[in-house]
């Protein structure tokens, strides 16, 4: 019996540890994916037909630009020098930052389409300007801070 | 010579990947990777240990066992295997598929006081399918084999099977009902048993869910950290019993192996903190009440309603318990936001423990209705803003 509890406490901790790891990358960004989701619900006004058909889409469709977003950063985080070695690597960053933004409008035409299919276009306008409204919070919340 | 070669090209690509020289290796031929499962690799670890108590005599097995105390450790794990997205022709509704992988491990501490220690354990490794229709429904099946055995005497090994069918309509975001069948020992002896549930209230709110036959729970979240909940579930099962110091000299009792099974019904409180939704630990307490345990003799199988005869059974007076858990969540996930149907998916795979153990999680992957933003650093939103924002 003894043994087990061991083994129990052992694994516990390891786990705790694992976690621990694990949620400092990526919980900032949930948390704001979270919040905007929360922003939007508040100020559009969705019948349960309307939300039971949306989420699913812009769930995907931001799990999408996320990726999209990621595969850019990775290469060119935040902490890169601005002097570029070579006219070559200047070049591919610029190339690599207009294949994002096409990226990213591909996926929002896309899923434009999808959303006046399942809402009226005046609420995916609303959502937009939601979109837009939640960025001014976090702005000024950035600021306050 | 062949292992060779292979190793040879293995090795190649291996460099070429890894100093980025594949000509393709730009931003615009780099696949999209989205998180690939909606559902977190979970493992889970339950302690739970009720008061001892004494037994009333009935016979001289009673007589010989003499009182009855247990302890239970429960360490367990799902984690997801294979999910697949359909859509409808205009891509405006997704279905989806999930697979996943259950196991784990249950020891039952039992210490009669007139015998030596026993520990009967349960191992189990099972398979669970879920299929969400984007519409209302969802279908839930659950297999799970185990392994019985007191540790310690490999002849009392005995593989068994519980299963779970279940069918889930999502009628509104405030009320689902369940219905289906369920194969479990979780009454102290094999029962096919019809299912039926019903949930009333949010899944994110203060909600009743009714299950039967595995629980009735209130639940009521408290704050950004906390959720509380009023439960009455059964828990017991259907271990293999090695007799080696006898229970009774002389009888029929006197089998080498037995079938033990045992049921209680809890009645408790338990509290959840869930500093995040990868991590949540639960303490619960509350009362044991209609206790029962029962031996069987092995010649004896299940008879045509799939229920063992039972030779000897003793009801055990009502006593206190304390339960104790914590559930850890890994991975990234496909996001589930304010998503009804994936909600209820996420309630099935949470509120039905695998191994027939009837351990429930707390939904921790819902959306908080009082999420707050607290501090942020740029480079955690900077996804979201362009430089014209600012002006």
């Amino acid at each position: 019996m003894k043994t087990s509890y061991r083994y129990f406490l052992i694994l516990l901790f390891s786990c705790l540890s694992l976690v621990q790891l694990y949620g400092q990358t990526d919980a900032k960004r949930d948390k704001i994916d979270a919040l905007r989701t929360a922003f939007i619900n508040n100020r559009v006004d969705f019948t349960s037909k309307e939300a039971q058909d949306f989420w699913p889409l812009y769930n995907e469709m931001n799990d999408k630009l996320n990726a999209v977003r990621k595969t850019f950063r990775q290469k060119y985080n935040a902490q890169t020098n601005y002097n570029f070695q070579t006219d070559k690597e200047a070049d591919e960053y610029l190339a690599a930052e207009l294949t994002l933004r096409q990226k990213e409008y591909e996926l929002y035409k896309d899923y434009y389409e999808k959303f006046k299919k399942v809402l009226p276009v005046k609420k995916v306008a609303a959502i937009r300007r939601a979109e837009e409204s939640f960025k001014r919070e976090i702005i000024n919340s950035i600021k306050e801070n | 010579m062949k292992v060779a070669k292979c190793f040879c090209v293995l090795l190649i690509c291996f460099v070429l990947n890894h100093t980025k020289l594949f000509a393709f290796d730009s931003i615009a031929s780099r696949p999209i990777k989205l998180p690939k499962h909606y559902f977190n690799t979970t493992i889970y670890g339950n302690f739970y240990i009720p008061t001892q108590r004494t037994l009333d005599t009935v016979n001289k097995v009673s007589e010989r066992l003499k009182s009855y105390k247990i302890s239970q450790l429960t360490l367990g794990f799902t984690t997801p295997i294979y999910t697949k997205d359909y859509h409808n022709k205009d891509s405006t509704r997704i279905k989806n598929l999930h697979f996943l992988l259950t196991g784990g491990l249950t020891n039952l501490y039992l210490n009669f006081g007139g015998i030596s220690e026993h520990t009967l354990s349960k191992t189990y490794l099972g398979f669970r399918g879920l299929y969400n229709n984007g519409k209302r429904s969802i279908f839930f099946v659950e297999v799970a084999p185990f392994i019985t055995q007191d540790r310690g005497y490999r002849t009392t090994r005995t593989l068994r099977l519980s299963t779970t069918l279940l069918y889930n309509c999502s009628v509104n975001d405030r009320f689902s009902f369940r219905i289906g069948f369920t194969r479990s020992f979780l009454y102290g002896n094999l029962f096919n048993l019809p299912y039926v549930g019903v949930r009333i209230g949010r899944l994110d709110k203060v909600n009743l869910s009714l299950q039967f036959p595995r629980s009735v729970t209130l639940s009521i979240p408290s704050g950004k950290y906390i959720s509380t909940s009023l439960y009455a579930k059964p828990q017991g099962g259907f271990y293999t019993f090695s007799n080696h110091d006898s229970i009774a000299l002389g009888s029929i009792y006197d089998h080498k192996t037995l079938y033990f099974g045992r049921t209680e019904f809890l009645l408790g409180t338990r509290i959840d903190v869930i500093p995040s939704k990868h991590i949540n630990f639960y303490l619960s307490g509350g009362l044991t009440t209609g206790n029962n345990i029962q031996f069987f003799p092995t010649s004896g199988k299940a008879n045509m309603i799939n229920r063992y005869d039972k030779n000897y059974k003793q009801k055990i007076k009502n006593g206190l318990f304390v339960d104790f858990g914590v559930v850890i969540k890994f991975g990234k996930t496909k996001s589930i936001y304010n998503n009804l149907q994936m909600y209820n998916a996420v309630d099935m795979n949470n509120s039905n423990s695998s191994g027939d153990n009837n351990l429930q999680h707390t939904n921790t992957e819902l959306l908080k209705s009082n999420i707050k933003l607290g501090k942020s650093k740029t480079d955690d939103v900077i996804d979201l803003i362009d430089a014209q924002d600012l002006y």
